[in-house]
């Protein structure tokens, strides 16, 4: 009881730094970082959880999530390098083509 | 083979026939329309093809013609049905009674003519094959407008020569003026073809057919006031076809056409369609008094009208053109006062001398080197003696001297303006209607003697040497010289009582019949007297004084404004292109200028522009940066969640 | 009016429908590089699918019940949604007339030089769309096809058309989207009212005619059809994307748009507009009278003072379909056949005139008149084809324009003699402005130094110009087997509307107008028929 706790509060202390540094930070990569870190975060508040109820499709969903997360490195890293390629950066500032 | 099966057999021989008359000029023009559109030679010689094409058609009328006897009854074929919508049943269907049959005579015989003699005429153009196919196109549609069964295939008819018309005056279309000309004719055409469909539609919907006998039968069931308003309506159909006041102005320039065109088509047989079409619904006519009234005032005008512009005139087709719209005036008289035999005895006559004057018209201009004016003529008469005896007798019928064919239809027509009661507004205008009639029978006379002693006597005022045409254009004038003079008298009584169906037996001028009433004498001695002091009148000016037109133009204004008026036609073109033809351009230039464009469109546009400046407005939200996107997000989330709680 | 549907297992319209999907494929095999490879094979996929088209005419039977050759499917039946095709000989020529356009326009698209392919494939796509729409009998689906139209219009004006195709192109869609919009909302809202009444959505047309619509409700969904329908045909005043589409489109656009496109509008209000909204129909049959009339006159005097041969043929389009919507609201037998054979006519004779304009265009490219002059002498052949297309869309009898154009003015004239007389002056405008375009274009002198290099016409574009000018005869000479086809369901659909005026016409003013009219005995031996226009006459004058 009290150990879930812990992991509860390491979870949402990650996922406030991860949404923090996805809404400062101009560099993509570490952006990328960041939402890793939030999915991650979710990933162990549900492995707790999953734990203290004795539930297993806690743990299913967390695999899910990490094939997501997987998946999700493997495009958007590609479409960093793309941007990098086009842009010679990868800050979200050098990146605005799209303003209306 | 039994007697029934060998009449039954007769019969449908005849019938068959009958098709082949229309067919005859329609594979000529098919077969000379394919020719044009293969052979890079576009010299050869179409004209012997496309007059005997004219020519067999004109022996299939004259055989058939010989086998009509009684009015009622009638050739008829139907090729099919063309189409049908609800109750409306439209055949493509023809049928040849006494008056077709007379129209169809008229038709084929002055158009083998005329086709020989455009031989002649056309000899050096150089798309000659293209003419003929259009000549021979014509023939075709003026064959179903006078055989048409119903009012819809002589309409196909009313269109079809209009379109030939179109084609043949602007026949040398590389000038532009004669292109004008061309759809001139086409669209004043059309406005009377407007007026004919809502025609066809008053009769249509209150009788429930289109088609003539049937017509016929049932006229009788309209009301008078829809009787007078189709009478109306097609009426002006027959108003833009055979040129009256107000759509006459149409006439004078489609003498833009080669010659033989004119001939044909502007004189002897297109024109006067209107007065075939009227005489046809003859049985609708009578019921419609007042519509008869309007007839017999609107071709006495132009008869006047029509004639005093012919006094100036210098272009010798000029003078004939106004000529031919005066006489189409006389024609509408009788009609008016429902002599409608008569009114098809002048087109009958007015078609043999009318072509005849055109073609020796044509044949002087030719001979003189494509010179049509007048004051450049002169003494011809030594050099192109046939055209001369031609144009000679043809003047003598149309001025109305005795035992003219002109001198008995024109009386015709005089005497039943004279003796039927028209009643205008409550007015009976008759009496009227004849002195102004006379007085342009007077008219006559005189601009004809003066186009002749211009043209034939005196001395040649030219420069080229004019020399006699050749003789596939003095046969058919020649020949057409003939009846011109002889026709009424050898003919008169028995045409009219041949066409006695039509119109009213007493206003038919059987010389027998009429032999004892005095009132007829008197006024057949004043209208030759008329006759004679035109023409003596014009030959002391123009052959005795010919300094005197001048001197009197010199020493009064009056005569000079008089004269001014009458060249320039009264400025009527003018006035119709100031009152109707400007304002109409106008109005459409503001229609899209302003209407179109502006209003319609700029509201359109505007609308547009409206949503454009909005968005310009929201654009400014995004601004491209990721970051401030995702803060707006999170800021949402937060927001919604606590949303969420506080509910 | 019961809609029966003759369902049949050769599911031949689908095949038909879907058949030039074949050739967006083919096109799409081809490499860029052979133009003419992937021109052989949209010519071929478009045979194919008008040859089936010529099988569903050849299978057609005249005097068949209801819809022929009925499919239906459902489609996403939770939803109510089906798929629904079956044809009358209404859209029965409507659909030939489209297979045969589009083979016409695929064969002339030798002046297409970029992206020909997907030119090709548009086209293709295009036909799909419209064959569709014709073709549909469920409300969705109908849309679906509607909408799906819009878009290869939108990049066959877009991408190959003139100096201002992207805004002719926007305001193309913008505007008909627009409308269509409207009319999606109406149909769901017609789905909706058919569970309220039966317990279960549908957009079967045949489901929707039992509706009982309150006059209000009948009315307000009524307008939103009628608007985009409106928008579509065009009907004045909301005609003015047309112009501008056709002039910056290219030749096949044009062709397409003017030959089957604006006939999508008028086509709805038929087949949707007379069995779903009856009384309505008949309400606002005054207006589209009035604004047919004004279309005429208006299209006729702005076409009258054009410059531009292509605007001039557009405005004639406005001025030709106001004819084709006088005719429908004349609500009688007479104007709706004379309509729909008349949008047969223009589809024939206007698409060849835009076929006319593309020839002079891709040798000179101009389109103002005054840039030619005195061509029947240079090139006689062109000059006489353009002849005759003239005199059809002027309405020449014995040519297709005449029989239309005086159904429509016969049955309108039943409707109101003063609206007819005023339509009856498109006659003589009609003549004004194409004789003098063809004045100007033909006649006059000839500039041998601007224009020598002219050629007349290849053996291409004779090809092209055969089927259209012996249509142009056939219909002229014997419009009757159109005729025939369109009439059982113009019956139909008159019966329908018989009985469903507006309330306040009463039995004394009917009994008046019948006593003063003198109709003789029919001629024919259709009775029946005969009855029901006299019964339909009675109605409209009241």
């Amino acid at each position: 009881m009290e150990v879930t706790q812990f992991y509860l509060v390491l979870g949402a202390v990650l996922f406030t730094l991860g949404t923090l540094g996805v809404l400062i930070r101009r560099n993509t990569i570490v952006i990328f970082m960041c939402i890793e870190l939030m999915l991650n975060s979710v990933n162990l508040t549900m492995v707790a959880l999953s734990r203290q109820f004795g539930e297993v499709s806690g743990q299913v969903f967390v695999f899910f999530v990490m094939a997501v997360a997987a998946a999700e490195a493997a495009v958007g890293l590609a479409i960093i390098m793309t941007a990098f390629r086009n842009y010679h950066s990868v800050r979200t500032t050098d990146v605005h083509d799209l303003a209306g | 083979m039994n007697i029934l099966g060998s009449t039954l057999t007769g019969q449908v021989t005849e019938n068959l026939l009958l098709v082949l008359i229309p067919l005859f000029p329609l594979v000529g023009a098919a077969l000379l329309g394919v020719a044009v559109g293969i052979r890079e030679d576009r010299r050869w010689q179409a004209g012997w093809a496309a007059t005997l094409f004219a020519v067999c058609s004109f022996v299939v009328t004259v055989k058939l013609f010989l086998g009509i006897g009684d009015a009622q009854e009638a050739f008829r074929y139907t090729a099919w049905r063309w189409f049908e919508s609800g109750q409306l049943s439209v055949a493509l269907a023809l049928r040849m009674d006494r008056l077709a049959g007379v129209m169809t005579l008229v038709v084929t015989g002055v158009g083998s003519l005329i086709h020989l003699y455009a031989i002649g005429y056309m000899h050096e153009d150089e798309s000659r094959p293209r003419f003929f196919c259009y000549l021979n196109l014509f023939l075709f549609a003026m064959l179903l407008l006078v055989l048409g069964e119903n009012l819809l295939v002589m309409f196909v008819g009313w269109e079809g020569v209009g379109l030939c018309s179109y084609l043949l005056i602007g026949f040398w279309y590389r000038e532009m003026p004669n292109a004008d000309a061309g759809q001139k004719a086409f669209v004043v055409n059309r406005i009377g073809d407007a007026g004919f469909l809502l025609g066809i539609f008053v009769l249509f919907w209150n009788l429930g057919t289109v088609s003539f006998p049937e017509l016929q039968g049932l006229v009788g069931q309209l009301p008078p006031y829809l009787a007078e308003t189709a009478a109306l309506l097609l009426f002006v159909g027959a108003v833009g076809k055979s040129a009256q006041i107000p759509l006459f102005v149409w006439l004078p320039d489609a003498m833009a056409g080669p010659t033989p065109v004119s001939a044909l088509i502007h004189a002897a047989t297109m024109v006067t369609a209107g007065v075939y079409m009227v005489t046809r619904l003859g049985a609708l006519y009578v019921l419609a008094p007042t519509a008869l009234a309007v007839i017999a005032v609107v071709g006495t005008a132009t008869a006047l009208l029509a004639a005093t512009i012919a006094l100036a005139q210098n272009d010798i087709k000029k003078v004939l053109a106004y000529s031919t719209v005066s006489q189409l005036g006389y024609m509408f008289m009788a009609l008016g006062a429902a002599a409608f035999s008569n009114g098809i005895y002048h087109v009958v006559t007015h078609a043999f001398f009318k072509a005849c004057l055109f073609m020796a018209a044509g044949s002087v201009i030719v001979g003189c080197h494509h010179e049509q004016d007048m004051r450049h003529y002169g003494g011809l008469r030594k050099s192109m003696p046939l055209t001369f005896l031609a144009y000679l007798a043809a003047t003598y019928a149309i001025t109305g001297l005795p035992f003219g064919a002109g001198f008995f239809s024109k009386d015709a027509i005089l005497w039943a303006v004279y003796s039927h009661e028209i009643v205008l507004f409550g007015t009976p205008i008759n009496r009227v209607l004849w002195g102004v009639g006379l007085f342009t029978a007077f008219l006559t006379a005189f601009y004809m003697t003066r186009s002749l002693m211009m043209t034939f006597f005196g001395e040649y005022r030219g420069h080229e040497h004019p020399h006699e045409s050749p003789w596939t254009m003095t046969t058919p004038i020649l020949i057409l010289a003939v009846p011109s003079l002889a026709f009424g008298f050898l003919f008169g009584e028995e045409f009219l009582h041949f066409l006695a169906a039509w119109g009213r037996e007493d206003l038919n001028v059987g010389h027998a019949v009429l032999a004892e009433n005095a009132t007829y004498h008197l006024l057949e001695m004043i209208s030759m007297g008329i006759a004679v002091a035109g023409v003596a009148l014009a030959a002391f000016i123009y052959g005795l004084q010919p300094r005197l037109v001048d001197s009197l133009l010199r020493a009064a204004a009056v005569c000079r404004g008089v004269h001014r008026a009458l060249l320039n036609k009264w400025w009527i073109d003018e006035l119709y292109d100031a009152l109707i033809v400007a304002p109409l351009r106008k109005v459409s230039a503001v229609l899209f200028s302003v209407l179109d464009r502006a209003l319609i469109d700029g509201t359109v546009n505007g609308t547009a522009l409206f949503m454009a400046a909005n968005g310009e407005i929201v654009r400014r939200m995004h601004t491209g940066r990721v970051s401030s996107y995702a803060m707006v997000l999170f800021a949402g989330t937060i927001a919604a969640i606590i949303f969420w709680i506080v509910l | 009016m019961p809609i029966e549907l003759q369902i049949e297992g050769s599911r031949l319209l689908t095949l038909t429908m879907l058949s030039p999907l074949l050739g967006v494929l083919l096109v799409g095999l081809v490499p860029a590089t052979q133009p003419g490879r992937a021109r052989g094979a949209a010519i071929l996929s478009a045979s194919i699918t008008f040859l089936l088209s010529f099988n569903v005419l050849s299978r057609f039977v005249t005097h068949g019940r209801g819809f022929q050759f009925a499919e239906r499917v459902e489609w996403l039946p939770a939803l109510g949604i089906d798929y629904i095709l079956g044809i009358d000989g209404i859209s029965l020529w409507l659909i030939v007339l489209t297979t045969l356009l589009t083979l016409l326009v695929v064969i002339a698209s030798t002046s297409i030089h970029e992206k020909l392919r997907a030119y090709l494939a548009s086209m293709l796509f295009l036909e799909v769309g419209m064959l569709g729409a014709f073709m549909a009998l469920d409300a969705l689906t109908f849309y679906v096809f509607w909408e799906l139209m819009l878009v290869p219009m939108y990049f066959l004006i877009g991408i190959w058309g003139g100096s201002r195709r992207i805004y002719a192109a926007l305001k193309f869609f913008l505007y008909t989207a627009f409308g269509s919009l409207l009319m999606l909302v109406a149909i769901v809202y017609l789905a909706f009212a058919h569970q309220d009444q039966f317990g279960e959505v549908s957009f079967f047309l045949g489901d929707w005619v039992n509706l009982q619509l309150s006059v209000r409700e009948e009315l307000l969904l009524f307008s939103a059809f009628a608007l985009a329908f409106a928008i579509k045909v065009p009907v004045f005043p909301f005609h003015t994307w047309l112009p501008d589409a056709h002039v910056e489109a290219p030749t096949g656009g044009s062709v397409i748009l003017a030959g089957v496109l604006l006939k999508m509008g008028l086509y709805g209000l038929i087949r949707f507009g007379i069995p779903v909204f009856p009384f309505a129909t008949h309400a606002a049959a005054p207006t589209f009278a009035v604004l047919g009339v004004i279309g005429i006159v208006f299209g006729a005097l702005v076409a009258w003072m054009q410059t531009d041969i292509k605007k001039l043929v557009a405005y004639s389009s406005v001025s030709h379909l106001g004819f084709c919507v006088l005719g429908y609201a004349a609500i009688n037998i007479q104007g709706m056949q004379g309509s729909i054979l008349q949008m047969l006519n223009h589809g024939v004779s206007t698409a060849a005139l835009f076929f006319l304009v593309g020839v002079v265009y891709d040798r000179k490219h101009t389109r103002l008149c005054a840039d030619y002059g005195g061509l029947a002498r240079k090139t006689p052949v062109f000059a006489f084809v353009f002849l005759v297309f003239t005199l059809s869309s002027v309405g020449l009898p014995l040519t297709n324009g005449f029989v239309g154009e005086f159904l429509i003015l016969l049955g309108s004239f039943q409707f109101s003699p003063v609206l007819a007389a005023v339509a009856v002056t498109g006659v003589i405008f009609g003549a004004m402005y194409m004789l003098s375009l063809y004045r100007r274009i033909m006649f006059g002198p000839f500039d041998e130094a601007k224009n020598g290099d002219l050629t007349d016409l290849t053996m291409r574009e004779r090809l092209v110009f055969a089927p259209l000018f012996a249509l142009v005869f056939v219909i002229g000479l014997y419009p009757q087997f159109i005729l025939d086809d369109i009439a059982p369901p113009s019956r139909r659909l008159l019966e329908h509307l018989r009985g469903k005026e507006p309330a306040q016409a009463p039995a004394a003013l009917e009994d008046g107008v019948q006593s003063a009219r003198s109709v003789t005995a029919p001629a024919d031996t259709d009775t029946v028929d005969y009855a029901i226009r006299v019964r339909t006459e009675e109605g409209v004058q009241g």
